[in-house]
């Protein structure tokens, strides 16, 4: 039954190129000798029509020592070690696509073969291979819509004892899919020639080794057709439509969950989800996200139709935060299991804490967890937990005072109930019904709000009525509907085609023997037109060109500079080899790009493989810089004029209260470090006459008078300043700024930034003498003064894209603390984050919430839009204006005016389709 | 090889009114927060949608006017291969995609999502054949066999009946319209659509609309640029 293998011996018994370095095969076939110089594509042509050209094999010598290596690595586990001494080692990589005449209209694409290249191909293969662990081999005759799991059942009978498979497809790529019915999910199909490794759990290979091997297989090719009959298994059924990806969705608390209960599922880490969902008395409206894989965590406002705000007559408003854990993922025995608080720092009204466990079966999710609090209201059981001490067994009130404290003394007592459920997605796509029993008793409700329960069972709906909108409707309490409505974006791949850009520059194989005419100016103008950029100076030094720019701002970076080359190439005589392209902002400089020209062409005109890509773009140091001749940078006034939209949400006046106007801001440069700036918004529409509420307040009043400096003008001033920065030694810079800092305040201030370039690691230093400004938001001043400022660490931590950033330092009204910020950046630039400052004011004496906290969400324009921008929307949630932990809202911040020194400023880009790129290694 | 200046393209790009509505719920949430400029630009761009591509003026070039979700392109032919089956047309879009076109039929693409490989024909009925046929059902049929990208959906097997359709509008006069119907196939697909007309004696596809899956369907016509006027 077995079958030793040798696939690239067998495909060179049908197609087989090599020059003269290549592997010993055997008959080359007289069409299929390669000429040195030839396109792939030229090659193909000469062929056969019906050579199987998606399993085709383009190798290079060069290529094979990193095989070699992974072949090594492979070897040392001890598992398929006869399989693997047999099998070669190809340096093999990826053609885009198996088409002639696409590859002739892209030669980026399309190789231009070499002397030692290689080329194997054979006629379409009939089936797919399995490779079983003994190192035999069980073909299987390819059915078109067939899955992987039923190769697997076709030569081991049944696929029960396998949960995984590691599929590899003759083009080389690759793909782990779940056999089993807790881990099915969407399926490519399997094409003829394919690879299945799929190893018993019993025998516990480890995953690591799988997924090394799968690549290595695809290094090897389509597999190759059986030899003789005994291998052969009978073709299995067509199953493939029956895979389906588990559809999560929110519950009416807006984490994922059933209805009233969690579940312990999670969304993959860039999600976020607003819920809006009411069951009388009820409406929530939540906000949450997945920062990282195994965190989801998100606030809410509840509002509470029977009960009134405080002394107003409108509904009552609550504030929360939740917070959930993965600690466990679901595996063929365990379940999916996670911890969770629910409004662990708000008023407590709600405040819960729960254990939950998931297990999926099918098309059905099972839930059962523990809730404490609110979700363990109904006490059918007394605390496990009562084990470590008696402590547990009775759970305090909630130490509320003035709310948003972490009540830690309450977590995880008192009793508890058991809740849980099932979701069933039903055949019909987008439709789930939920069905859970929940731990909570509607008598022991807040705001002695006791609600009619006829049972604690609860049934519902979600639909998904578009691609990011679920609809859910459910019967709750047993007599109460609920409905909400649900938007779900994952902001990792957040991105938007820039149609409205100007057209590229189109790359051209010419080159100008000499400048033209007008020298460099057309090349500065259209330069900067290509990425937003303000070129500055432009000139050729020896065998380089010059470019300094100015302004170099926006998220994608890379993406705008890649757009300059195009440029410079079409307009630069032969002898220029180098683009050396320094990249300032505000006159700073920071980081220079060094493009090889010739190298860049190259690319431009033919795909590389990995072990002959030439390094193109290479990050200077700013040490090594080369500048051109100072241009003289001519005084330049710049404005815009935008509708302008501001909000208060949650307030005791109004759930909304908001402002619509026009806002002009203008910027006039007297050089290129120093500006004046400022900003005239001028209020058309808003409901501020029911605005009425100024918080009280124990702390000088530094932003309580929120009111008062909203609605005391139509027309304000909220900025005007003179600010100027200047670099300082290689890794220091400075500020210095005056004027109407922020809408509230004026006065004078520095800042002082060490930041090493490339570093993960920055310290800043601001300090700033200010007054509060007139409620009018005009150039008079209020009787009130502070010094503030603070010491700022910034720290890129390299660990899942997280930053943190720790400010001590006296705030506004005079109080000294910290303010700890943790967020995830992502690779298109999208950020999510979170912040609390602590402050030697009390929790008393700071008010309602207890201490300054929030969330926020930074997404740049780029990744939204069809037109580049350079800005980034900054949406920030905080539950309450207080006076406590209050900052200057400085609006130039180095720290921010320098993102060219991040180690990651070249990096972010716009998330791209998955496209294979011809010369790409298989194990890319 | 035909180059359009400007890269209009086949495949589908994200419309951004998504994140409009993204961007309407989320402003709606923040704090004190000016989102003017978000606003107005992302309003901007959700207005303005996809372009149509400028017609070509290149009378070297022979074209087809491709029409794809209400956006009109031009495919430029490149290339006719003569194969045992009949010659296979290449036309190119300007972003260098491509459509592959047996006797009208299309045969493969490239560059689209998705994509036809390895498309064969058995028994196909020659045109000639179809527009002398009565109008109405007919036994015609035949089997295509095709890869789809992405997905690695290989080996798809189709049954399409064949039927010629009654000419009625005078847009028809003097053509003959077939339609396809798929009878059996494990990726369903809308009916394709044939005008054809009599050129060199024979009946040739001069307008078709045909869907690569269910929610991507495209209409192929054939276009020649107006002459230039001479002075």
């Amino acid at each position: 039954m077995r079958t030793p293998c040798f696939p690239l011996a067998r495909i060179a018994m049908l197609v087989l190129s090599v020059t003269t370095t290549g592997t010993a095969m055997a008959q080359t076939a007289p069409s299929a000798t390669i000429v040195p110089g030839e396109r792939l594509s030229n090659w193909l042509l000469r062929q056969p029509a019906d050579l199987f050209i998606d399993g085709l094999i383009w190798s290079r010598p060069e290529d094979m020592r990193v095989q070699r290596q992974l072949k090594k690595e492979l070897l040392a586990e001890g598992v398929l070690s006869d399989w693997l001494r047999n099998a070669p080692v190809t340096g093999r990589a990826v053609i885009a696509r198996p088409e002639v005449r696409w590859l002739q209209a892209h030669p980026k694409d399309d190789p231009i073969l070499r002397e030692g290249d290689g080329i194997f191909a054979g006629p379409r293969p009939q089936f797919v291979t399995l490779l079983k662990q003994d190192g035999s081999l069980c073909h299987v005759p390819h059915t078109p819509q067939a899955r992987a799991r039923d190769y697997v059942e076709a030569c081991d009978g049944q696929a029960a004892g396998h949960s995984w498979a590691w599929l590899t497809q003759p083009d080389g790529q690759t793909q782990r899919v779940g056999l089993s019915s807790w881990n099915d999910s969407t399926q490519m199909g399997v094409a003829p020639g394919a690879w299945i490794w799929s190893p018993a759990d019993a025998a516990k290979v480890p995953e690591a080794f799988s997924d090394k091997l799968v690549k290595f297989l695809g290094t090897q090719g389509p597999a190759p057709d059986p030899t003789t009959a005994t291998s052969v298994a009978k073709a299995p059924a067509p199953t493939l439509t029956t895979s389906r990806q588990q559809q999560l969705s929110a519950s009416d608390w807006g984490g994922i969950g059933l209805l009233q209960t969690p579940t312990a599922r999670m969304e993959s880490a860039g999600h976020m989800r607003i819920t809006a969902a009411h069951i009388q008395p009820y409406t929530n409206l939540n906000v949450m996200f997945q920062p990282l894989d195994w965190v989801e965590a998100g606030f809410r406002y509840t509002q509470v139709s029977n009960r009134i705000y405080g002394i107003t007559t409108r509904d009552y408003t609550d504030k929360s935060f939740d917070l959930k854990l993965r600690l466990l993922q679901e595996s063929a025995v365990l379940p999916e299991l996670a911890l969770g608080w629910r409004d662990l720092a708000g008023t407590g009204m709600f405040s819960s804490e729960y254990v939950v466990g998931n297990k999926r079966t099918g098309n059905f999710d099972w839930s059962l967890g523990l809730g404490w609090g609110y979700l363990g209201n109904r006490g059918q059981w007394s605390n496990p937990l009562g084990a470590l001490g008696s402590k547990f067994k009775t759970r305090p009130s909630p130490e509320v005072g003035e709310g948003g404290k972490f009540s830690v003394n309450t977590y995880f007592k008192g009793p508890v109930s058991p809740f849980g459920g099932v979701q069933w997605q039903s055949p019909i796509d987008g439709l789930r019904l939920k069905l859970e029993y929940e731990g909570n008793n509607y008598q022991h409700e807040p705001l002695s709000n006791n609600q009619k329960q006829r049972t604690g069972w609860n049934a519902g709906l979600a639909w998904l009525v578009a691609p990011s909108v679920d609809w859910s409707v459910g019967v709750e309490r047993g007599n109460r509907l609920m409905t909400a409505l649900t938007f779900n974006v994952d902001l990792s791949t957040l991105s938007t085609p820039k149609l409205h850009d100007p057209a590229p520059v189109r790359f051209t194989n010419a080159v100008p023997a000499t400048l033209g005419p007008s020298g460099w100016t057309p090349t500065a103008e259209v330069s900067a037109a290509q990425s937003g950029w303000k070129v500055t100076g432009i000139q050729q030094q020896g065998d380089a060109l010059l470019v300094d720019v100015d302004q170099a701002e926006g998220t994608y970076k890379q993406e705008r500079l890649e757009r300059i080359v195009p440029v410079l190439h079409k307009d630069s005589p032969p002898d220029i080899k180098r683009f050396v392209v320094n990249l300032s902002d505000r006159g700073l400089h920071q980081s220079t790009q060094e493009v090889d020209r010739y190298a860049w062409i190259a690319a431009q005109t033919q795909p590389s493989t990995p072990a002959t890509r030439p390094t193109i773009f290479k990050d200077v140091p700013p040490a090594e810089m080369l500048r051109s001749q100072p241009q003289s940078d001519a005084a330049k006034g710049t404005y815009t004029i935008a509708p302008s939209y501001t909000q208060i949400l949650g307030g005791p006046d109004a759930f909304l209260l908001y402002q619509l106007g026009v806002s002009a801001t203008a910027e006039y440069r007297f050089s290129a470090s120093t500006w004046l700036s400022g900003t005239l918004n001028l209020r058309v529409a808003d409901n501020y006459d029911n605005f009425k509420y100024t918080a009280p307040s124990d702390l000088p009043r530094v932003r309580t008078y929120q009111r008062e400096f909203t609605t005391a003008s139509r027309l304000t001033l909220p900025n005007l300043q003179l600010t100027h920065v200047e670099k300082l030694g290689a890794d220091h810079f400075v500020s210095l700024y005056g004027g109407a800092l922020e809408w509230m305040y004026a006065g004078v201030g520095a800042e002082w930034l060490y930041r090493p370039w490339r570093s993960p690691l920055a310290v800043g230093v601001d300090v700033n003498r200010v007054r509060q400004r007139d409620f009018h938001q005009n150039l008079q001043l209020r009787d009130y003064g502070v010094t503030t400022g603070h010491a700022t660490v910034y720290w890129d931590t390299g660990w899942q894209d997280v930053n943190v950033k720790l400010s001590a330092g006296q705030y506004l009204a005079g109080d000294k603390g910290a303010t700890l910020d943790f967020s995830r950046r992502f690779s298109n630039g999208v950020s999510v984050g979170a912040y609390g400052t602590k402050t030697n004011v009390k929790a008393k004496d700071f008010g309602e919430g207890s201490f300054d906290k929030g969330v926020y969400v930074n997404i740049p324009f780029d990744a939204m839009l069809a037109t580049s921008s350079k800005e980034t929307a900054s949406l920030r949630w905080t539950p309450l204006t207080r006076d406590g932990g209050a900052r200057l809202d400085r609006q130039v911040q180095l720290y921010e005016l320098t993102s060219l020194r991040d180690p990651k400023a070249m990096v972010f880009r716009s998330v791209q389709p998955v496209e294979p790129r011809t010369g790409a290694a298989v194990f890319e | 090889m035909y180059k359009h200046p400007a890269p209009p393209q086949v495949h589908r790009t994200p419309t951004v009114r998504m994140w409009l509505l993204f961007l309407a719920a989320v402003s709606a949430l923040s704090g004190c927060t000016s989102t003017g400029q978000l606003w107005l630009k992302t309003a901007q761009a959700a207005l303005h949608g996809g372009s149509n591509a400028s017609e070509p003026t290149n009378t070297k070039y022979q074209y087809l006017r491709c029409i794809i979700n209400g956006r009109t392109l031009f495919l430029a032919k490149g290339f006719t291969d003569e194969t045992a089956s009949g010659p296979i047309e290449t036309w190119y879009s300007g972003g260098g995609e491509v459509i592959k076109l047996l006797n009208g039929r299309i045969v493969g693409t490239a560059g689209i999502t998705p994509e036809w490989r390895n498309v064969r024909y058995s028994n196909v009925p020659s045109w000639d054949v179809m527009a002398a046929a009565s109008p109405g059902p007919s036994s015609m049929s035949y089997t295509r066999t095709r890869d789809v990208m992405p997905g690695y959906l290989y080996g798809i097997q189709d049954e399409v009946q064949v039927i010629r359709l009654a000419s009625s509008t005078p847009e028809n006069m003097g053509s003959v319209v077939v339609e396809e119907r798929m009878t059996s196939t494990a990726q369903p697909l809308p009916a394709a659509l044939y005008r054809l007309q009599q050129q060199d004696g024979h009946w040739r596809v001069v307008a078709s609309k045909q869907c690569l899956s269910e929610r991507f369907c495209l209409t192929l016509e054939q276009w020649a640029p107006p002459p230039v006027p001479t002075k």
